[in-house]
């Protein structure tokens, strides 16, 4: 099997002649390749040339999660809150790129979504932080860098491709409307409170924000010709929302979201950070074998599946700070439970918990990408 | 005593009666309204409460023991951080009413005092927020430094503050150093041995703990209030 047909085997709930692995790699192939994270971020030649020598040194991989590679420019013009971008506005060269919680929008503003039409609200929340998209030479500028470093994109995943490694959702990246609404609008608190406080305006907002994330997240996928989409998750995980709330406000929008995509035959990887045991039950309501499961380390993930195991593909999920202060032998231990315990019968892709971290120890690392050879189940 | 349409609306019972209520009866409706995350409700009842000539202190208590009920849930999980970061509003909303009806402020009674904060490197504040709420709702009194806090901050606030608790949360694996120069930083100061450190956060485990030199580590807000409660000796609820 090649590295594509391994993963979509995997997605398909069946049994690949080994487990694939496919981390998110891009900050530690960074620093381990010897560039900035400002030069990861925003030339994709260095990045590439770093994630070369990673994998010449470290092993390979069938393919990348989500990777930042390149994508800078367009981090900078897509979030209404600007990240924290390293060597952008005093942040140091080699910082480590962060999402901010800031409130852009007021709680009245949620009933002014529809009237105002989202995708024109969400452009002036946009021009908040990017001032320059407020006239037609500044959008059009934007707009052309960011298309330049989507070509060049383009043709790093084919190249990668042509290497057996598989780029899984490049920069197609969607959001829910509440979870889009909490990290980039509201801030978590305040959106919070808002579900107390004003779910109905919630629900219409969600409602108005449907059809441009799904637009938004279709000329992605058109543009990079994968069929598969990133969808983060955390902020309507079992650690922040009760049961009803999630069933009443933040399941119906995954099951919409979901089965959009599904229906265009494009596979969803939910990227579930922080806890979603206590919900995964409410995950069988996704259309069966279409998604990809993707836990932090976070959640329990034998528990996801013992629940969801001959329901979608799991994913994950070295933990963070075992990469970063455990020793390879503890890495290596931790590997082959979840590759024998999860991926006994299938439907199982090795990955990091969340990002491999960027002062990752190596030699864990190398452990991580050794055992999907060592051990097959 | 009288009670305004507002606060009727509030104690209506099922059939839509008013239900007269005595003063031990308002206050089992406060406490109830709090821990049931009201908000509304809660807030009616404080003011008119408080028009009632109700003795403000007793208005405290009821609404810390409703703070404290909804610990107790969140301790049994039948409440979740969406609902203790209600519940902070709502305490926080009182307190703000019972301050405005006094023209020199409620005296602050002496609380166990905890500093939490996001090490310097780290931007994230979610954990560190929800900690800081259960803490309040529990009778701690809470220095919060926010984010990016250097290492020296944290001194600093522990000696002025006399707190012998400090809590770090964080989310990314580039601030375990600068958990650890914190933990260093008490060392030099010779304070280490006055306070007893905490870590919490997303990316934090036990290695994480003994890397950093810290006493102790949390996966939730729930054990950072046990770790809080046994370094004051139980102290505080």
């Amino acid at each position: 099997m090649d590295a594509l047909e391994r993963i979509e085997t995997a997605v398909r709930l069946g049994k690949p002649d080994r487990v694939p692995v496919v981390p998110i790699i891009d900050f530690f192939a960074g620093r381990y390749g010897g560039i900035t994270q400002h030069d990861m971020l925003f030339d994709i030649d260095k990045a590439d040339m770093a994630l070369e020598k990673t994998l010449s040194d470290l092993g390979p991989i069938d393919g990348q999660n989500l990777s930042y590679a390149g994508l800078g420019r367009i981090m900078q013009l897509i979030f209404p809150t600007p990240p924290v971008m390293p060597g952008v506005r005093g942040v140091p060269p080699d910082g480590q790129f962060q999402f901010v919680e800031k409130a852009v929008m007021e709680p009245e503003e949620y009933r002014l979504i529809e009237e105002r039409g989202p995708i024109r609200w969400i452009l002036d929340k946009m021009k908040l932080s990017t001032p320059e998209l407020g006239n037609p030479a500044g959008l059009l500028k934007a707009f052309s860098g960011a298309g330049r470093d989507i070509i060049k994109a383009g043709r790093s995943i084919k190249r990668w491709r042509r290497r057996g490694v598989e780029s899984m959702v490049a920069y197609n990246i969607v959001f829910t409307p509440m979870e889009y609404i909490s990290l980039f609008m509201r801030s978590f608190n305040d959106f919070i409170l808002d579900l107390f406080r004003r779910p109905d305006d919630v629900k219409a907002a969600s409602r108005a924000l449907m059809k441009p994330m799904q637009m938004q997240g279709s000329m992605m996928v058109r543009m990079s010709g994968l069929k598969r989409v990133f969808m983060g998750g955390t902020r309507t995980s079992a650690s922040c929302l009760s049961p009803r709330q999630f069933e009443d406000l933040a399941l119906p929008e995954w099951r919409e979201m979901c089965d959009f995509w599904v229906r265009k035959g494009v596979t969803p990887l939910l990227h579930f950070d922080s806890d979603w045991t206590a919900f995964f039950p409410y995950l069988k309501e996704l259309p069966r074998g279409k998604c990809i499961l993707n836990l932090d380390g976070t959640s329990d993930i034998f528990a996801a599946k013992e629940v969801l195991g001959d329901h979608m593909c799991i994913m994950g999920d070295v933990p963070a700070a075992l990469l970063k202060l455990g020793e390879p032998e503890e890495v290596d231990e931790y590997c082959r439970r979840l590759i024998m315990e999860l991926g006994a019968d299938g439907g199982f892709i090795l990955s990091s918990g969340c990002t491999i971290p960027v002062d990752a120890k190596p030699e864990n690392v190398k452990a991580m990408l050794a055992s999907v050879h060592k051990y097959r189940p | 005593m009288g009670i305004s349409e507002p606060a009727r609306r509030c104690l209506r019972g099922n059939g839509g009666a008013v239900i007269e209520i005595g003063e031990a009866g308002m206050h089992r409706r406060l406490f109830g309204a709090i821990a049931g995350l009201r908000e509304e409700e809660s807030l009616v009842m404080v003011e008119e409460m408080l028009e009632a000539g109700m003795d403000p202190l007793r208005i405290i208590e009821t609404a810390r023991r409703g703070m404290d009920e909804v610990g107790k849930r969140y301790e049994r999980h039948e409440y979740y951080l969406s609902g203790l970061i209600m519940s902070g509003e709502i305490f926080g909303e009182i307190m703000n009413i019972l301050d405005r009806a006094f023209e020199y402020g409620l005296a602050e009674e002496e609380k166990p005092r905890v500093i939490l904060g996001t090490p310097l490197g780290d931007v994230h504040d979610i954990g560190k927020n929800v900690v800081s709420s259960l803490l309040r709702c529990s009778g701690f009194e809470v220095v919060d430094l926010g984010v990016n806090v250097h290492p020296s901050e944290f001194v600093k606030a522990a000696e002025d503050s006399g707190a012998m608790v400090v809590g770090m949360s964080a989310l990314i694996t580039s601030a375990y150093e600068a958990m650890r120069e914190t933990v260093w930083c008490f060392e030099r100061a010779g304070f280490r041995e006055r306070v007893s450190i905490m870590l919490g956060g997303g990316a934090v485990t036990e290695k994480v703990c003994e890397f950093a030199g810290a006493d102790a580590w949390g996966r939730d807000a729930s054990d950072a209030l046990a770790i809080a409660r046994a370094c004051y000796g139980g102290e505080a609820r």
